[in-house]
């Protein structure tokens, strides 16, 4: 395929983005290799989440942020650089979005059925026909896992269903998109174990086909899930791992530094 | 002896809470009592046939019928023609507009809020002397300018409440939004908007009650009190709140006063009417959107 073409799922050159002048990520130099989960962790406020939201761009959607540098994609169909530079086309920010899907910490349904959930964006950003809807909804609902628990209410509020399932039908949801990429900021912070157990497992078997990149507060589940990890420390990445086999939580709390910062 | 201050603002703050409830109940209960005897088909249609005044073959001289009218069509026309431009000018300052606009449109919102009706009605009225000198010298009060007035009335309250409204959408839902690729508008449109409505709403019923009881406005804009029913667009009217008005200031004895407090109920009951209709609708519309519940 195309897309083996390059060894990386990403590469970021002198990233920094800032709010109203103040600096969450410092010109950050990273490459990411292709092929399972990528792993961010750091401490709270480490940048962590302001980096993964540079990777489409949704950055932008809050006031005040100032973005430079350059993050570049390696999708299929050839690679792409998401910030204006000279002699380089950009995505538009709807296309780089929908190519990128993202599910964010808490869940963030939409306030409208399961059903709906799922079709509003495929019907109105991707411009899905009709008679196709159902079926998509169906095959993201299968391949997050949810279907057989909603098979029966998908035209129930969407609010109703429980944190996992909510979780689940958000991953549902930036998968009918059909994305090159997913992003996942801290995707099971809000879950149970059960549940988040559920998601970490859902996770692994995408990321044998599409390119993960997620955030993460928990240092086990990092240790379970990645193939790359970068460790981010005051807007900066201090250390990135291509290799966690054999470590423990001891030793990856030892690189997230100074405890009292 | 610390703690007495305390406990007078407690006392103070529960008597507080207790006095709005009674003074409804009790305005209420006058309005009802007073209005509920008079009640019934002679207070709307005097002596004439109820069916025929309904059907439009029997004219109603001494009752109220021509009034209900004349308010329900005043009250329609006046929402059409405010809701777009309120609604529109709402989510405009809440979504797209820079901080100069916000700052600039804002205060002309404010200065129209601010504006006493009987302000608006002399408006209205002048409007009409100048046109009459200038280019239609045939002008006249009538339905249209006084909804149009009343529109410019109610204009500043459905502004508020959907810029509001809108506001209070969460950041998180705009972000989700975006995440999936829905453009500005689109996520506006079809996920905003929606989530925004019940707030909308609240501000069209508050402006349907707001055209509805007016009465200094419509003074000056064709309002008449024995029009009988509305001729059309251009005509003079009635409306329960100048009748209400007008009866009470020129009742001769206390069968002609007690008429005026069974309108005052009667624009009580049609006000609550509203109410109602506005609650089914936006229920069914949440059941439609967001799924059941």
């Amino acid at each position: 395929m195309a897309q083996a073409a390059s060894a990386f799922m990403l590469r970021a050159r002198d990233l920094s983005v800032s709010f109203f002048d103040h600096a969450v990520v410092h010109e950050v130099n990273l490459d990411v290799p292709r092929g399972g989960i990528a792993v961010l962790v750091g401490r709270s406020g480490s940048g962590k989440t302001t980096f993964l939201r540079a990777v489409n761009r949704l950055n932008e959607e809050v006031p005040g942020c100032r973005t430079t540098g350059q993050v570049e994609l390696f999708l299929p169909g050839g690679s792409m650089s998401l910030y204006p530079e000279k002699g380089k086309e950009t995505p538009a920010l709807s296309v780089l979005r929908r190519r990128v899907g993202m599910v964010f910490q808490t869940p963030q349904v939409f306030p409208v059925s399961v059903f709906r959930n799922v079709a509003l964006p495929l019907s109105v950003a991707l411009g899905c026909p009709r008679a196709e809807l159902e079926d998509r909804v169906k095959a993201a609902l299968v391949q997050a896992d949810l279907w057989k628990e909603v098979e029966g209410r998908l035209f129930m509020s969407a609010e109703r269903l429980s944190g996992g399932q909510q979780q689940r039908l958000c991953l549902a949801r930036a998968l009918a998109l059909e994305p090159d990429m997913l992003l996942l900021d801290e995707p099971t912070a809000s879950l149970d174990v059960r549940a988040a157990r559920h998601v970490e497992e859902l996770l692994s078997s995408l990321a044998e086909r599409l390119p993960v990149l997620m955030v993460s507060h928990s240092l086990g589940q990092s240790l379970r899930l990645a193939s790359f990890l970068a460790v981010m420390e005051a807007g900066r990445v201090t250390h990135a791992l291509a290799d966690v086999k054999g470590m423990t939580e001891d030793d990856l709390e030892a690189l997230l530094g100074d405890t009292s910062r | 002896m610390r703690r007495l201050p305390f406990l007078l603002f407690r006392a103070l703050t529960a008597f507080s809470a207790l006095l709005v409830p009674a003074m409804v109940c009790l305005l209420l209960g006058y309005l009802l009592w007073r209005g509920l005897p008079v009640m019934g088909p002679e207070l709307l249609f005097g002596h004439a046939d109820p069916w025929k005044a309904v059907l439009g073959r029997a004219p109603v001289w001494d009752g109220l019928w021509p009034a209900c009218v004349g308010t329900f069509h005043l009250v329609l026309l006046t929402m059409l023609l405010a809701v777009f431009p309120g609604v529109g000018c709402g989510m405009y300052l809440a979504e797209a507009a820079t901080p100069r606009q916000k700052r600039v449109i804002g205060a002309a919102v404010d200065m129209l809020a601010g504006m006493p009706s009987i302000v608006m009605g002399l408006f209205g009225f002048m409007l009409i002397l100048f046109l009459r000198h200038t280019f239609f010298p045939h002008a006249n009060t009538g339905l249209l300018l006084a909804a149009c007035c009343l529109a410019l009335l109610v204009l500043p309250v459905l502004v508020a409440s959907t810029r509001e409204a809108m506001a209070a959408v969460p950041a998180s839902l705009r972000l989700a939004a975006a995440a999936c690729g829905l453009s500005r508008s689109q996520a506006m449109f079809h996920l905003f908007l929606p989530a925004a409505a019940r707030g909308i709403l609240g501000g069209v019923v508050l402006a349907v009650g707001r055209a509805a009881e007016d009465t200094a406005v419509i003074l000056f804009t064709g309002v008449v009190a024995n029009a009988g029913m509305p001729a059309g667009l251009l005509g003079k009217f009635e409306a329960l709140s100048f009748d209400i008005y007008y009866i009470s200031s020129q009742y001769q004895d206390q069968q002609e006063l007690l008429r005026g407090f069974g309108a005052a109920a009667l624009l009580l009951g049609i006000s609550c009417l509203l109410l109602l209709a506005a609650r089914v609708l936006e229920n069914g519309f949440r059941k439609k959107w967001q799924g059941r519940a």
